[in-house]
C-alpha cells in the first residue's frame, strides 16, 4: 500500500509538471519544449545587462511566454488547487459529499459585488476584483449572521448558505437585467470565468492565502479526521468542534472568495477533484489534499488549454468548459468504480 | 350556462375578429400611426419626414433631438406588448436580431402590420428607406435620400477601392476582448474602405479573441470605437491594454485610433460620416 502510495505521488507530480509545460507550449502561437525551457531557463531577460547568453527565441515569443501564458497558467493552476482543497476541506467538516467552496453562496456575493463593481459605481473608483472579494467575504459574513446559533448544526448551517447564495443572487440578476448590453456581456463573461486577464501581482494573494491554508489544513488534519467520522467521536476526544469547524469554513470562505474575485464563478472542480482524488489514495486527509493539489491544479491547465484552443482565434469561458469535462470526467469515475464494487 | 359558453367562445374569437379587420384595411392605406422598435429605424422615418408618425419606439432612440421625445414602449429586454397594441399603429417596424424573436412572433401572431428590418450592409440602408417611402407615401423624399447616400458611399468607397490591403483589428470590446467576425454589419463597412479584417475566418460574427492572436495576426491598424455610455474606466481601459505591445505594427507605428462608435453602430445616413473618419484613419497606415 505505501508503495502504491509513493508511486502515485511520483505520477501526479510529474503529470503536474508535464502539465504546466504543455500549457506553455500549447496557444495561438505554435513553440516547441525546447523553445519554452530555453526562455525559461537560459534566456535573461534582462538583455541591457550585457551578459551573452546563448538565447535563439524571439524576444516577441519571450514575452508572450512571460507577460500572457505564465500569469494565465499559474493563475489556472492556483484555481484548480485553491478550489479542490477547500471543497475537500468543506466536504470533511461538513460530512456532506455534495459540498463545495460555493456552499455559502460566495459566488453569488462575489458575483454581485462585480455586478455593483461594473454597473453601479461605474466610475471606477472600485475595481471589479476588490468588489467581487468584498462580495464573498459579505456573504460569508450575511450567512453567519443570519443563521446564528443555527451555524452549530451541520444541516442548518448548509441550509442557510444555499439560503443567502438564493438571497444574493436574485438581486445580481435584477442588477444584470437593468444594465445595458455590454455591461451585461462583460458581467455574464465574467461569471463564467476566465484566466486571461490575469498579471504576475494578480497572483499575489491567492499564492498566499492557499499556502497559509494549506498548511493549517496540514496542521489541523487528525482533528479535521475525527469531525469528518462523527461530532460525538470528536467530542469525546477533547476537539473543540464547533470552533474548528467555524474556524476552517472561514478559511475556505476566504481562499475562495480571494479566486473568486480574481478569475470569476468556476464551478464542480471543487465538488468533483476531492471526490477523485478519495477515489485514488483513500480518505487519509493529507494525501487526499495532496492530489486534491496536483490533479486539480493540473485539470484546470488543461481546461484553460482546452478553452484557448478548442475553436481558433476564440476563447471560451473556462467556467462552461470546466463543467462540460469535469461532469463527463466523474461519470466516467463514477461508473468504473460500479464496476469495481 | 349556455349563455356562459357562447360568452367564453366569443371572448376567445375576439382577438381573431381584430386581426381580419386589421389586414382588410393595412393593405394598400398610407401609414399614420407608427411605432419603430428600432433606433435606426425612427431615425430614417425622420430623414424622409415621416418622424412626427411615430407613436411609440424604445430606449436608444436618441437622434434626431426630436426622437427622445417619443413615448418608450421597451428595450433590449423585451417589448410592451400591450402598450404596443393599445396604441392601435398601423405600421410596426421590428428589427430582426435586435428586438426578442419571442416578441416579434407575438406581434406577429396578434396581426399587427409588420415591417422587419435586419441591415447587413450599407446598401441595405436604401433599401429600407425605399421601403418606408412606399409605406409612408413619402417615396419623393426617400428616394432623395437614397440617392444622396449612394452618391456619398460610391465616392468613399471608389477612393479607397484601389489602394493597398490594410491588415485591421476591429476591438468592439474590450472585456472580454471582442472582436468581429464574417458576416456583421462591421465588417462590411470596414471592407468598404479596404480593409482587412484579421477576424474574417472566425467561427462566429463577434468572436471573443485572445491577445495572443492578436500578436500573432500583427493587424496594421487597430480600431477601438467609443461610446457615449463608456464611463472613464472604461475609456481608458479600452487602449491601454495595447501599450505595452509594442510588437504589433499598429501599437508600433501609432496607428491605435480611437473612433465615435455611435455613429458606426447606427444603420443610417449617419454611418457615412463614421464610414469617412474610419477610412481616413485606415488610410493613414498607407501613407506612412
Amino acid at each position: 500500500m505505501k508503495f502504491k502510495y509513493s508511486f502515485i505521488t511520483i505520477f501526479s507530480l510529474i503529470l503536474l509538471i508535464f502539465s504546466l509545460l504543455a500549457a506553455t507550449v500549447i496557444g495561438s502561437v505554435d513553440l516547441t519544449f525546447g523553445q519554452v525551457f530555453e526562455t525559461l531557463f537560459i534566456c535573461n531577460e534582462n538583455q541591457n545587462s550585457g551578459i551573452q547568453n546563448s538565447c535563439s527565441v524571439d524576444p516577441v515569443y519571450q514575452k508572450i511566454i512571460w507577460e500572457i501564458r505564465l500569469p494565465r497558467i499559474l493563475m489556472a493552476f492556483l484555481t484548480g488547487a485553491g478550489l479542490s482543497i477547500t471543497g475537500a476541506i468543506l466536504q470533511s467538516v461538513t460530512r456532506n459529499p455534495l459540498a463545495d467552496p460555493y456552499l455559502f453562496g460566495i459566488s453569488s456575493g462575489a458575483a454581485l459585488g462585480a455586478v455593483l463593481a461594473i454597473s453601479v459605481f461605474s466610475s471606477g473608483i472600485i475595481s471589479v476584483t476588490f468588489g467581487a472579494l468584498s462580495g464573498g467575504i459579505f456573504s460569508v459574513i450575511l450567512m453567519l449572521t443570519l443563521a446564528g446559533r443555527a451555524v452549530l448544526q451541520v444541516e442548518r448551517l448548509l441550509l442557510s448558505g444555499v439560503a443567502v447564495s438564493f438571497m444574493l443572487g436574485a438581486f445580481t440578476s435584477l442588477i444584470i437585467y437593468y444594465s445595458d448590453p455590454d455591461t451585461a456581456s462583460t458581467l455574464l463573461f465574467w461569471m463564467m470565468g476566465s484566466f486571461s486577464n490575469s498579471q504576475w501581482q494578480d497572483l499575489l494573494l491567492p499564492a498566499i492565502s492557499i499556502t497559509i491554508g494549506f498548511i493549517l489544513f496540514l496542521i489541523y488534519r487528525s482533528w479535521i479526521g475525527a469531525i469528518q467520522a462523527g461530532d460525538e467521536g470528536a467530542f469525546t476526544l477533547g476537539i473543540p468542534v464547533n470552533q474548528l469547524r467555524l474556524m476552517m469554513l472561514i478559511i475556505c470562505s476566504v481562499i475562495t472568495a480571494i479566486l473568486v474575485a480574481q478569475v470569476g464563478g468556476i464551478g464542480f472542480v471543487g465538488l468533483m477533484i476531492p471526490h477523485i482524488s478519495r477515489y485514488i489514495v483513500g480518505s487519509t486527509l493529507h494525501k487526499v489534499l495532496f492530489m486534491c493539489v496536483t490533479i486539480g491544479g493540473s485539470f484546470m491547465l488543461w481546461v484553460d488549454v482546452v478553452a484557448h484552443s478548442l475553436i481558433p482565434d476564440q476563447v471560451l469561458p473556462v467556467g462552461i468548459v470546466t463543467a462540460a469535462i469535469g461532469s463527463l470526467f466523474f461519470f466516467l469515475i463514477l461508473k468504473s468504480r460500479g464496476r469495481a464494487l | 350556462m349556455k349563455k356562459i359558453v357562447i360568452l367564453f367562445i366569443g371572448l376567445i374569437l375576439l382577438p381573431f375578429c381584430h386581426l381580419s379587420q386589421g389586414k382588410d384595411d393595412g393593405e394598400n392605406k398610407i401609414a399614420q400611426r407608427i411605432i419603430a422598435l428600432a433606433p435606426h429605424s425612427v431615425e430614417l422615418l425622420y430623414a424622409i419626414g415621416a418622424g412626427d408618425r411615430i407613436v411609440a419606439t424604445t430606449e436608444y432612440a436618441d437622434y434626431p433631438k426630436a426622437a427622445l421625445k417619443i413615448p418608450r414602449v421597451g428595450n433590449a429586454n423585451g417589448i410592451q406588448i400591450e402598450r404596443v397594441i393599445e396604441l392601435k399603429p398601423d405600421l410596426v417596424i421590428v428589427w430582426q436580431g435586435g428586438n426578442k424573436s419571442a416578441d416579434i412572433q407575438k406581434l406577429k401572431s396578434l396581426g399587427v402590420n409588420l415591417l422587419s428590418t435586419q441591415p447587413f450592409k450599407i446598401s441595405d440602408i436604401s433599401k429600407e428607406l425605399r421601403q418606408l417611402g412606399k409605406l409612408t407615401g413619402l417615396e419623393q423624399q426617400a428616394n432623395k435620400v437614397i440617392e444622396e447616400v449612394e452618391k456619398r458611399y460610391k465616392e468613399i468607397t471608389n477612393k479607397y477601392k484601389s489602394r493597398s490591403k490594410v491588415k485591421t483589428f476591429y476591438q468592439l470590446w474590450h472585456d472580454p476582448l471582442t472582436s468581429i467576425g464574417p458576416d456583421s454589419w462591421l465588417e462590411s463597412l470596414l471592407n468598404d474602405c479596404n480593409a482587412e479584417n484579421i477576424f474574417k475566418d472566425a467561427f462566429s460574427s463577434y468572436p471573443v479573441v485572445s491577445i495572443e492572436s492578436v500578436l500573432v495576426k500583427n493587424p496594421q491598424a487597430i480600431i477601438i470605437p467609443h461610446h457615449s455610455g463608456d464611463n472613464d474606466l472604461q475609456a481608458t481601459e479600452k487602449t491601454r491594454i495595447w501599450k505595452k505591445w509594442s510588437e504589433i505594427s499598429a501599437v508600433k507605428n501609432g496607428h491605435v485610433s480611437v473612433i465615435n462608435g455611435d455613429l458606426l453602430h447606427r444603420f443610417t445616413p449617419r454611418v457615412l460620416d463614421g464610414l469617412q473618419t474610419l477610412c481616413e484613419d485606415i488610410d493613414k497606415v498607407r501613407r506612412k
